[in-house]
C-alpha cells in the first residue's frame, strides 16, 4: 500500500502515533513529578483537586517570603498551589537570582517548603533544609 | 505470524474515506470554534511576560522560542480569529492553516501559563488538518480518502483510552473525585441517584467505550449519542472551567455522522448549491468586480480591524491586509503554490472570496458582541497584574484602556487616583476619586481617599462630607479588616470636623 507518495505519510503518521501513545505513558512510568499531568490527558482525575501551601524562605535567616503575588503573576503562585515542581523550581531559581542580586558577593539562600493535601485526606510534604540556590533542582 | 498484516494496517489509514460534504460542515463548525475561542482567549494575553518570568512547556523548547511577551500573544489571539474564520470560509486554506498552527502551537508550547490539556490536543488537531484535502478533486467526486482524518479520529481516541485509564484509581471509582467536582444540580442528583461511585465507574467505562469506538471505527451510532451526551453533561451538569472544551468535541462527533446521511443530504439539497453557487462564481468572475473589491475590502478591512480599542490594532490591521494580499496572490500562483485555480475566470473568484472573507472575517471580529467585553476583560487583568506586581506605569496605560470602553469602571478612575496620589499629583488624585465617586456611588474608596485629602488640606467641609459617605456606606455590609480600619478613621475625620 505504501506507494512512494505517501510513503512520507507513512512516517509522519508512525511518529505522531509514538509520540502521542509515549508522551501520555511517561506519566505513569518516568515522569518524576506525579502532580503534573500535562501531556497525559488525565482529564478531571483527583490530582487536579490537590491543594499545597508552597513556602519560599530567603537569607541565612530563613525570611519568608510574604507576597509572591507581588513577584510572580498570580497564575504562577495558583501553578505552584498545585504541586507543580517545575513552576516551583523555576520560582526558586527566580528567587535565588532576586536574592543574590540584593546580597551582592554572598551566596544566596532560597529554601522551599512544601505541603500537600490530597483529595483521600494524605499529607505530603517536601522540601525545607535545602538550598534551592546551590542544588539548582529541588 | 502477526495479527494484522501490514497491508490491512495500512489500509486502515490509506483507505479511509468520508464525503466531502462532512468534511465542509466539519470544517465550518470547528473552525469557526477556532475563531471564537482566538476571541474568548484575548483577556489570558494580559498575563504573558508579566515580570519576566515564564516557565516553558517543554525545556528544550523554551530555549528555542522567542519569551512570550503580552502584545504579542494578544495579536496571535487575533490573528487566530481571523484564520480561523478565513478557513471555515474557505479560502487560502492550506497557508491559512500553517500559519495558524504556527502561531497557536507557539501559543500553547511557550508558557505553561496556559495550562488547559484541550489546548493541546487543538493544537495536535489543527496539525493534523493540515493534510486533510479540503480542496476538491479535480474529478469532483462527493467522497475523498484521507489519512489525517483517520489519525484525528485515532487522536480522540487514544485521548479517551488515557482519560479512561486515568480514572482507573480508587479515589475516582469509589465517586470520591466526581462527588467534589460535581457541583449541585441534575447532574449531581442523576450521580447521588446512581450512587457516586457507579456513576463515577459509568464515566470511566463510557470513555474506554468511546475509545474502542474511535480507533477502531466500530459502533459509531452508538458512540455518537453517548459521546454527546458525555460531553453535553460536561458542559451543562459539571459547570468547569474548560473553556469551549465541549464545544469543541461536539465538533469532533460530525467526523463520526454516517456517510449515507450526507450522501442523502447531498441528493436532495445538493443540486440546488450548486445552483447557487454557479450564480454566484458568476457574478463574481467578472473583471470589474475584483478591481472594485480590491480597494473597497482593503481599505473597509483595515478601518474594522484598526477599530479595534487595543494599542496593538493598528499592527493587527497591517497583518491581515498583508494576509489578504497574499491570498488574492495566491490565486494567481501556479498548482501547488497557490493551490488552485488555473484560468483568468477561476482566479479572479478565489480573489474575490479572498477579498469578501477579509472583510467579513474583520467585520465578524470587530462587531462580535463579545469582542468588546473581551478586550475590556484584557485590560482589567493587564491592570490588576500589574498593579500587584508593583508596575504603576503599565496598570495606568491598562486603565486608560479599560475607561474607553468601560467609562464607568469606579475600580479603574480610583486606581489610576491612587497612582497619582503615589506621584504626588494630587490634584489629579482628587480628580480621579470625584470620578470614582461618581461613576459608583456605593464605592467607597474613592470617597475615603478624597476624605483623606481633604483632611490632609483642612477642607473640612469637604473632608467630612466624604468622610460621612465611607461610613454610611461602610456601616451597610460586612467589612474586611482593612475596610473596619477605613471605618474606623473616616468616623474620626467625621468627629474631629463636627467639633470645629
Amino acid at each position: 500500500m505504501s506507494s512512494p507518495r505517501n510513503r512520507k505519510a507513512v512516517v509522519f503518521i508512525h511518529i505522531f502515533l509514538a509520540v502521542q501513545i509515549l508522551a501520555p505513558l511517561s506519566y505513569y512510568t518516568i515522569r518524576a513529578d506525579r502532580n503534573d499531568e500535562r501531556f497525559a490527558w488525565r482529564m478531571f482525575s483527583s490530582v487536579r483537586m490537590l491543594r499545597c501551601q508552597v513556602e519560599f524562605r530567603t537569607g541565612p535567616e530563613a525570611k519568608p517570603v510574604g507576597n509572591l503575588q507581588g513577584i510572580f503573576h498570580q497564575v504562577w503562585v495558583r501553578l505552584a498551589q498545585r504541586g507543580r515542581m517545575e513552576v516551583i523550581q523555576a520560582m526558586a531559581q527566580e528567587l535565588c537570582e532576586r536574592e543574590g542580586a540584593e546580597r551582592e558577593e554572598k551566596a544566596p539562600e532560597v529554601r522551599v517548603q512544601i505541603a500537600c493535601l490530597k483529595i483521600d485526606g494524605e499529607r505530603e510534604e517536601r522540601g525545607g533544609s535545602w538550598n534551592a540556590c546551590r542544588l539548582g533542582s529541588l | 505470524m502477526s495479527l494484522v498484516s501490514k497491508d490491512r494496517y495500512l489500509d486502515y489509514f490509506f483507505e479511509f474515506s468520508t464525503t466531502r460534504a462532512k468534511l465542509a460542515l466539519f470544517r465550518v463548525v470547528f473552525f469557526s470554534l477556532i475563531a471564537l475561542d482566538g476571541i474568548r482567549r484575548l483577556p489570558r494575553a494580559a498575563r504573558y511576560g508579566a515580570s519576566d518570568f515564564n516557565v516553558g512547556q517543554l525545556a528544550w523548547l523554551e530555549a528555542i522560542l522567542p519569551a512570550p511577551e503580552r502584545s504579542a500573544i494578544l495579536l496571535i489571539f487575533l490573528l487566530q480569529a481571523y484564520l480561523g474564520l478565513r478557513i471555515a470560509m474557505g479560502v487560502a486554506m492550506r497557508s491559512s492553516l500553517w500559519l495558524l498552527t504556527a502561531l497557536y502551537g507557539y501559543a500553547y508550547f511557550v508558557s505553561q501559563l496556559d495550562s488547559f490539556q484541550h489546548h493541546y490536543l487543538i493544537f495536535l488537531l489543527l496539525l493534523l488538518a493540515c493534510f486533510v484535502p479540503w480542496y476538491r478533486d479535480p474529478d469532483d467526486s462527493a467522497r475523498t480518502r484521507s489519512w489525517a482524518v483517520r489519525l484525528i479520529l485515532v487522536q480522540i481516541g487514544i485521548v479517551y483510552a488515557y482519560a479512561a485509564l486515568a480514572k482507573c484509581e480508587s479515589v475516582w471509582l469509589d465517586g470520591t473525585v466526581l462527588g467534589q467536582q460535581l457541583p449541585t444540580g441534575w447532574t449531581r442528583d442523576m450521580a447521588e441517584w446512581l450512587g457516586m461511585g457507579s456513576a463515577a465507574t459509568a464515566v470511566m467505562l463510557t470513555e474506554a467505550f468511546l475509545a474502542f469506538a474511535f480507533l477502531s471505527g466500530r459502533l459509531l451510532l452508538v458512540a455518537l449519542p453517548v459521546g454527546l451526551g458525555l460531553h453535553a453533561g460536561i458542559q451543562w451538569g459539571a459547570k468547569l472551567d474548560i473553556e469551549l472544551f465541549s464545544y469543541f468535541m461536539f465538533a469532533l462527533y460530525i467526523l463520526l455522522i454516517p456517510d449515507s446521511w450526507f450522501e442523502w443530504m447531498g441528493r436532495h439539497i445538493g443540486r440546488s448549491m450548486g445552483t447557487f453557487r454557479t450564480a454566484v462564481v458568476r457574478a463574481v468572475a467578472r473583471r470589474p468586480v475584483v478591481v472594485i473589491a480590491t480597494p473597497i475590502s482593503l481599505t473597509a478591512g483595515w478601518l474594522l480591524a484598526d477599530s479595534l480599542p487595543l494599542a496593538e490594532s493598528t499592527l493587527f490591521a497591517a497583518l491581515v491586509s498583508a494576509l489578504a494580499i497574499l491570498a488574492v496572490a495566491l490565486a494567481w500562483l501556479p498548482r501547488g503554490i497557490g493551490a488552485g485555480p488555473r484560468q483568468g475566470a477561476d482566479r479572479r473568484v478565489v480573489a474575490t472570496a479572498a477579498l469578501l472573507v477579509h472583510l467579513g472575517s474583520l467585520a465578524a471580529i470587530a462587531w462580535w458582541p463579545e469582542t468588546e467585553e473581551k478586550v475590556g476583560d484584557y485590560y482589567k487583568l493587564w491592570a490588576g497584574n500589574a498593579r500587584r506586581l508593583g508596575n504603576w506605569d503599565e496598570a495606568g496605560q491598562a486603565y486608560k484602556g479599560l475607561l474607553k470602553l468601560r467609562p464607568k469602571w469606579s475600580s479603574a478612575h480610583y486606581y489610576l487616583g491612587v497612582k497619582a496620589q503615589r506621584e504626588e499629583r494630587i490634584d489629579d488624585a482628587l480628580g480621579h476619586y470625584e470620578r470614582a465617586q461618581r461613576a459608583n456611588h456605593n464605592d467607597h474608596r474613592g470617597f475615603f481617599q478624597a476624605a483623606q485629602i481633604h483632611h490632609a488640606a483642612k477642607r473640612g467641609q469637604e473632608a467630612r462630607a466624604a468622610a460621612e459617605r465611607v461610613v454610611d456606606i461602610l456601616q451597610r455590609k460586612r467589612n474586611s479588616r482593612a475596610e473596619q480600619q477605613q471605618l474606623q478613621r473616616a468616623r474620626g475625620i467625621v468627629e474631629y470636623w463636627s467639633r470645629k
